[in-house]
């Protein structure tokens, strides 16, 4: 797949995973890993992205007696997932065009 | 792959990076692998669920643009090393070295690097926090040497004391302060908010440098050198070695030597100059009027070249046993030039 378009469909759902709440690293892999491909080399510059993006905050908290970095999705982070929508459709609509050409 | 045996693997192999990126993702991947192992898993399984160290630092490469340097072997057992920090939010960058030399140089990029090398008697902790990045020598104990010749026993240490060399991006204007026990320091950025260079036994060396406040060298015994140096206040003392300055500007200079002698070639100081000698000579030649001068060596010569117009100004040069010789190049400028010897000779030369 184009790496700028797997790219952009990773990011997204790193913060479809946190529309239910905030979530952590490991949480964020489980979630997500039914439906992509992720790792934590592939997590780890998302979820800087994303914060230096403003698309997410983050908040270290005493778990366990070790710290855990939560991740929570803000408003620009909602913005990006409808924005993501907005685009798909148009080209799931080019797509059907280019599909039905092949039958 | 235990635990530990993963995270020294990946620190090993992210020596290069930025030190804030290193500590990032070594916390982010500590945490997941704590939370496989709380999960059930052991820690060769939640190991090796992370993924491989070279796509960790791979995908850290490729974002932090880390520098690939090699290892350099400069001795048996010992690498060469480039710590990467950004930049960014830097306010202070503080060296203690324990006798190596120091060199500041002007970064190739916008980032600063420290140079160092590295050994298992001996390793560099470089931190960045609050704006302070920290440079710090750590010994490992050195591996001592004894040649035995019946009572006389020579220990010799062996520890490898080579010079640390921290680059900083020209555009840069932070607070300088470095010390170190024997070594020399060379110091050649172009501006900074100020800067204090501390060395026991070595020499100083300054190249063309503005500084916003204050900015201050101090040796025991090696010999300090400037060529251009610009600052609000210019303080200097060398204890037995010799200052030699070539064109300062300042608000105010203090410079102080026990047995060295002064050398100052091009002073422009706008207030006020304090200049003190127990044995060595005073050799000053005065750019541009100054406000108040007070000039003094024990038994050493003053010569005291007061040069430049305008203002009115008080100065005065004494020396025990030392002559003292005051040329001025205007007449009606020096409302007040004192010049006092107890056994020395005096000459005040007005130029007309």
């Amino acid at each position: 797949m184009d790496t700028q378009l797997r790219r952009g469909m990773l990011d997204v759902c790193v913060l479809r995973s946190l529309t239910g709440g905030e979530s952590y690293g490991y949480a964020i892999i489980k979630d997500i890993s039914p439906y992509v491909t992720i790792s934590e080399s592939t997590l780890y510059p998302i979820l800087k992205r994303l914060e230096g993006a403003g698309c997410l905050t983050v908040r270290s908290a005493e778990h366990n007696g070790r710290l855990r970095k939560y991740y929570c999705i803000t408003d620009r982070g909602r913005e990006r997932i409808s924005d993501f929508l907005t685009e798909w459709e148009d080209i799931m609509r080019a797509y059907s065009f280019v599909k039905e050409g092949i039958k | 792959m235990n635990k530990k045996e993963f995270l020294d693997e990946l620190c090993r192999r992210l020596r290069y990076a930025s030190v804030d990126e290193a500590q990032r993702l070594v916390a982010f991947v500590t945490e997941s692998i704590d939370d496989r192992i709380e999960e059930g898993m052991t820690e060769e399984e939640a190991v090796t669920a992370v993924g491989s160290i070279d796509d960790l630092v791979r995908e850290v490469s490729g974002e932090a643009k880390v520098e690939t340097f090699t290892d350099e072997v400069a001795v048996k057992g010992a690498h060469r090393r480039d710590y990467v920090v950004s930049a960014d939010g830097v306010e202070t960058i503080e060296v203690t070295e324990g006798g190596g030399d120091v060199n500041f140089r002007v970064s190739r990029d916008d980032k600063i690097h420290v140079h160092v090398t590295e050994s298992e008697r001996q390793r560099y902790i470089v931190t960045k926090k609050n704006g302070v990045v920290s440079v710090t020598k750590e010994q490992l104990g050195g591996k001592d040497i004894n040649f035995g010749f019946g009572l006389f026993v020579f220990r010799a240490d062996f520890n490898n004391n080579t010079d640390v060399i921290v680059d900083v991006p020209e555009n840069l204007r932070a607070a300088i302060d470095c010390k170190t026990g024997s070594g020399d320091v060379g110091y050649s950025l172009r501006s900074a908010l100020s800067v204090s260079l501390t060395t026991g036994s070595g020499d100083i060396d300054v190249d063309s440098c503005a500084v916003g406040g204050r900015a201050e060298l101090k040796t025991g015994s090696g010999d300090i050198n400037v060529d251009e140096l610009m600052a609000e206040s210019i303080e200097i003392t060398a204890a037995s070695g010799d200052a030699d300055l070539k064109s300062v500007t300042a608000k105010a200079l203090k410079l102080s030597a026990i047995s060295g002698d002064i050398e100052v070639d091009e002073a422009f100081i706008a207030d006020k100059a304090v200049v003190k000698s127990v044995s060595g000579d005073v050799n000053l030649c005065m750019a541009s009027p100054l406000k108040v001068g007070s000039f003094e060596s024990v038994s050493g010569d003053l010569d005291i070249g007061l040069y430049g117009h305008g203002e009115e100004y008080s100065v005065s040069a004494k020396s025990v046993s030392g002559d003292v010789d005051v040329p001025a190049d205007k007449p009606e400028a020096p409302n007040a030039v004192r010049a006092r010897t107890t056994s020395g000779d005096i000459r005040i030369e007005i130029a007309r």
